[in-house]
Parts: C-alpha cells; structure tokens; sequence
C-alpha cells in the first residue's frame, strides 16, 4: 500500500524543539500541502520523513514501519527546495534525465538537458528537477517547494500534469503560494513553530477558522493568530 | 537513479571540474621539474662514470631520475589530490542535493562509493607524466627497467588511492569544501611530521610513531622492492578511511554517528600498527641489487635460531641512517623476523649524555651467541652474523649490476625540458580547458 503514516515525529537541536509530535497520514493519491509561515519547521519536517535528520518517533512507508535509511530511500522520493546542481554536468546528466521520456517531453525540458546546470536559469532548474522527481515513480513522495520557480502561464500547464503523475503516490508537498494550494491539495497541513496548528481540508480549515467562504490566505492567517494568542510566552 | 548514471554523474564532476586540471598540470610540472634537475645530475654523475667502470655501476635509473620524479608526484599527491578528492561530496553536502541524490540512487554508501571510484581517476591522471617523462628518457637513450619501475609506480598509486579514501571522508565528517580539503591535506600531510623528527635525537619521542609514516612505507616501493606491510599497510588506510566515510556519510548525529566511526579508527590504527611492523618483502629490482647474494639470502634463512640486532646508535648520527639504508633493508629482505632494538631511542634523558662506551655499538645475537661490532659494513655483519651462528661465511659473489650511464644535454635536453615545462602541463590545461570551458547557450 502507498501511503505514509508518521506518528509523534519530533526533531531536536540541541535544545530547541523544531518539529514536535506531529502525527499524520497520507493515503495513497492523496495530496497534503505542508503550510506555514518562515521557519515553521516545514522543510524540516520533510527531510525527518525522507531520514535526512534524526528524529523521534515513527515513520510508516508504504506498510512498512522504522525503516532504515535505505529501505526509506528504495520508498519514497525527495526533492529539495534549495538545491544547486552541479555546475560541471549538463542537466541530463545531472539528474540522469533521458531525452524522450515521457516526463521530460510533457515538462518540455528535451532542449535543457544538454546544457550546462550552470548556464540555465533558477526555474529551468527547478523544472528539470521536478521532472527527475516525477520519473522516479516511488510511492511515497516529498516535495519541497516544488512550484516556487514557476510562473502562471507554465503554472497552469503543469499543475494537471504533476496530478496526473503523482496519481498513485502519497504526496506531501511544502507550498508557499496558497493559490496553487487550495487548487491541488486534497488535505492541509499548517505548522507554525513546528507544530500542528491545524490538519484537513480545505472546508475542516474554514470551519476551525469561523470563515465558511474565506479564501485560504484569510483562513492560513487567522489560524495562524488565533495559535499566537493560545501560544504560552 | 541507476548506477551507471551514478557513475557517469560523479566522473562527469570530477573531470569536468577545472581544478582538476589545474592540479594536474601542477602536478605535472612538479613532476617535471623533478625530472629535469634528476637529468641534469644524472647526466653530470654520468660524464664523470664513462671513465670508471666501478662509478658506472652506481648510475642506478631507478634511485638517480624515477625516484626524484616520484618525490615531486608524493609533493602533489599529498598536498593537491585532496582538493580534487574532497570536492565532490564536499560541494554536494554546500549545495545541499547530497540528501536528494543519496535517497535517488537507494543509500549513502553507493554515493560515497562511486565519489570515491570517480575520485580515483585522478591518481591515475598524475602518474601520466611521470610514464611520459620515462618515455622520453628512454627515447633519448636512457635505461628503464619494467619491473622495478612499476613496483615503485605501483605504490605512489596505492598511496594516491589512500589520500583519495582520506580526503572522501575527511569531506563525509565536515560540512564544507574549505574545512574538507583543510583536514584532507592536514591528514596526508600529518606522517611528515614524523619524517621530520628523523635525524634529531630530541625528537626520538617521534620515532614510536615512525608505523604511520606515508615516507617510510613509500621508500621501499622507491627501491623497486614490493613489500607487503608496505602494501597492507596503504590498502589498510584506503579501505580503512572508505569505512570511515561511508560511516560519517549517513545521516546520524552525535554518538549514532561518533561511535562507528571511532570503532573503525581504532580497527584501522590496528592495521596500520601491524602492517607497520610486517617487514616481509620481495626484491623486484633489477638483478636483485636490494638484497644480498644469493647463496648468502638461503644461509641466512636457514639459520633456525632467532636474530635479534641492537643498534646503540642515536636518530641523528649518519651511520644510523647508513646501517638502516643498506645493511638493514638487506637483512630484513633475507629473514623479515629478524628483531631490531635502538636501546638509546627509550631513554628520555638527553641522549647526549648517553654517549659513553657503549655507545656507536651494534650488537648481533644468533640464539644466545653474541657478537658486536661498531662497523656499519654490510659485510662485516653478516660475517659476525654468521659467526655467532657457528658457520662460515657463504660465497659472497653476487651479479654485478652494470649500470647505466647515459648523458643527456644540448638539445635532447632543451627537447626534454621544453616537455617536463610546457608540453606535459600544457597538455593537462589545453585538455581541461576543452572539456570544461562554458559553451555559450544558444537561447
């Protein structure tokens, strides 16, 4: 089965707590959207489930609970936020992107893969990335601002062909924008100083928020102020 | 990822990285320039032998132009080969694609591997212009035996491939390229600290560390004898700091990742210890000039009673250092079980005051019979030797290495020089420039 299950999963550093007990499951097909303000732990979070970090609790990948860094690698895929390619190596190369595959056409990236990662531009980089992440079909998947280079003409063409690649995985993603949020998302996440603030849809936010027709920045905010107002000094 | 993507990525920055070629021409020139100043005295000695068969005899190839040519490719290797080994991981953990590239191809250690395979060319790229600058010599008259060239090839390697697994992990325990590259060379450079102490009584404290001296493991390769302690020993430190990487390279923190780590140092300080002590050794040299002769080799082994040979000798007198080079480096060829003890390297007063009556001695023991003697003559202790033991000295005769004198100068040596300088360098930065120079996109 593809889906992930974390359950109490915290992170520390040295004293500081940046993800604490956060408990979730993302079914197969589902979409989470990871939310929060700057430095809410949400890239955190993300590399705690890939087992870029140490971190307590407990992680079940497709059925299978405390795997060990390898047996997570073989299970899930992760695509950093802030990476840098290396400079020396064509895309292709880079991210051992074949000309011809399905992704690499439908993304339009066939004339970038033999240029320098070097010479192209941060959002070239960023596609060619996200379509080295949906070619590598695993069932579990962590995106990490997948979407921040991208502009709204190619956001529109992408967001249908990034549901339709990602049909059979459990999908956690961070997104800044709560446009592309509220579009692709089948349930939200809001983290603010690492925890859970509140988990659902869209509609479960709305109603946790008092803000039945708000749209999702209003709703992001408010929960966002109503936590500050319960958070102990 | 597959594998041989893997591969093709990390050769692909390795070799597409232009510090690698700078270091390589570097190295080359390095190199060269030993090579030329190893001409030149060569052919001077040489000038001076065409009239004396028995200084002929002494125009050794191997020791007078293969050996300075290796020292300047150790030079290179210890403190230019990390910045090339280092850099891939290290710059992959900067640019933080080591955590998506490591769960891409399925673990850590397949990544710290093929970094390391990719790394290893590089090794292999600065032995290059030693074998080209071997050719010309030859070309131009000069005498290179296959054998106990490749035998002192072979360990430059073998250590080129331990400075490649040290700077990998030095790379997989820092968090940037500066810090890597810093304890890469810290580390190739740390047993010079050792040589160093060599010829200085005040610093005998350091000859207790002489097992983890790169100097003192390269020397018998250099003489074109294959030993194995030598050979474990540079196999040991490879295979040890590849443990050490893969282990710092996965994604632990505090004692999960301190701990195997300091288990495998501690595995690895054990092998080196051992192979630092293992002096059982095979003379590939041409006519076997490294050891004694032959009939003198078969005695000596089957002598079945115990050698054990004190040297009451200080680090810093010369006949120490002759004893060591010559009648030493025989022995243990012939009995690699003999004991050796410098009585005067324990003493921590000043060994100045040790100098009394006893001192300069060097006593042999066979079993219980003692004999001693204050010659350093190869040939006066093996005759003792014998002597304790209760036999005669046996046939001393021995093959007659011929030497091979050659004069290289006027314009065969502004040909060779014109290579050692520009050409070979210049090859290693046209080809790099080549492969690395930016294409501009065409937008």
């Amino acid at each position: 089965m593809s889906s992930l299950r974390i359950h109490d999963l915290s992170v520390r550093e040295g004293t500081r707590e940046l993800v604490s007990r956060i408990s979730l499951h993302v079914a197969q097909g589902e979409i989470v959207a990871v939310l929060g303000p700057n430095g809410a732990g949400k890239t955190t979070l993300l590399e705690a489930i890939a087992g870029l970090r140490a971190a307590s609790g407990t992680v079940t990948i497709a059925g299978q609970g405390g795997p060990s860094f390898a047996q997570r690698a073989a299970r899930l895929n992760y695509m950093p936020d802030d990476m840098i390619l290396p400079e020396e190596l064509t895309l292709g190369t880079a991210l051992a992107l074949k000309s011809g595959a399905a992704m690499v056409q439908r993304l339009g990236i066939e004339p970038l893969l033999s240029v320098r990662a070097s010479q192209v531009s941060r959002g070239e980089s960023k596609r060619a990335q996200l379509a080295a992440a949906l070619t590598l079909q695993r069932p579990v998947m962590l995106l990490d601002e997948p979407f921040g280079a991208f502009d709204p003409r190619q956001l529109r063409a992408l967001l249908p062909i990034f549901r339709e690649a990602v049909r059979g995985a459990a999908v956690l993603v961070t997104i800044h924008q709560m446009h592309i949020a509220e579009r692709l998302a089948d349930r939200l996440l809001l983290l603010s100083q690492g925890r859970a603030v509140a988990v659902g849809t869209l509609d479960e936010l709305r109603a946790k928020a008092n803000a039945p027709a708000a749209p999702l920045d209003d709703v992001f905010l408010r929960l966002l102020d109503e936590d500050a107002r319960h958070e102990p000094f | 990822m597959s594998l041989s993507d893997l591969c093709r990525r990390e050769l692909g920055i390795v070799l597409g990285a232009r510090v690698t070629w700078l270091v390589l021409a570097a190295s080359a020139l390095l190199v060269g320039h030993s090579f030329v100043l190893a001409i030149d005295l060569f052919s001077a000695a040489s000038r001076s032998a065409a009239a004396f068969v028995l200084m002929a005899r002494e125009m050794d190839p191997l020791a007078g132009v293969v050996r300075p040519m290796l020292g300047g490719l150790q030079l290179a290797a210890s403190v230019l080969l990390p910045l090339i080994a280092a850099r891939g991981l290290a710059l992959e953990r900067e640019r933080r694609s080591y955590g998506a590239l490591a769960i891409a191809v399925g673990g850590t250690t397949r990544v710290v591997a093929a970094k390391c395979l990719a790394a290893a060319v590089a090794p292999c790229l600065m032995l290059l212009p030693v074998g080209l600058s071997l050719a010309l010599f030859v070309g131009f008259g000069g005498h290179v035996a296959a054998r106990e060239t490749t035998v002192a090839l072979t360990g430059h390697w073998l250590h080129g491939l331990a400075i490649v697994a040290v700077s990998v992990a030095a790379a997989a325990a820092t968090r940037t390229f500066a810090q890597a590259a810093l304890l890469g060379i810290a580390v190739s450079l740390g047993s010079w600290a050792v040589d160093a102490g060599e010829g200085f009584a005040a610093l005998a404290w350091l000859g207790r560390l002489e097992w983890v001296s790169v100097s003192e493991r390269l020397q018998p390769f250099e003489q074109g004898v294959l030993s194995l302690g030598a050979t474990g020993w540079l196999l040991s430190l490879t295979i040890g700091a590849l443990a050490v990487a893969i282990s710092a390279a996965r994604f632990t923190d505090g004692l999960r990742r301190a701990l195997p780590v300091l288990a495998i140092l501690a595995v690895l300080g054990a092998a080196l210890w051992m192979f630092g002590n293992l002096s059982r050794a095979y003379d590939a040299s041409e006519q076997q000039r490294m050891s004694l002769p032959p009939s003198v080799i078969k005695a000596l082994r089957a002598l079945e009673q115990p050698i054990r040979i004190e040297v009451w000798l200080d680090r810093d007198d010369g006949r120490r250092a002759q004893f060591e080079r010559d009648a030493l480096a025989k022995l243990r060829l012939a009995r690699p079980d003999l004991t050796l003890i410098y009585p005067l390297d324990g003493l921590d007063r000043p060994n100045e005051a040790a100098r009394d009556a006893d001192y300069g001695r060097i006593v042999l023991r066979v079993g219980k019979a003692l004999r001693q003697t204050r010659s350093t003559s190869r040939r006066e202790l093996i005759t003792l030797l014998f002597e304790a033991a209760g036999r005669v000295l046996p046939d001393w005769s021995q093959p007659q290495y011929s030497g091979y004198p050659v004069v290289i100068d006027g314009w065969a040596r502004t040909l060779l020089a014109t290579a050692a300088y520009g050409l070979i360098p210049g090859v290693f930065l046209i080809g790099g420039w080549l492969l690395t120079r930016d294409r501009r996109r065409r937008r």
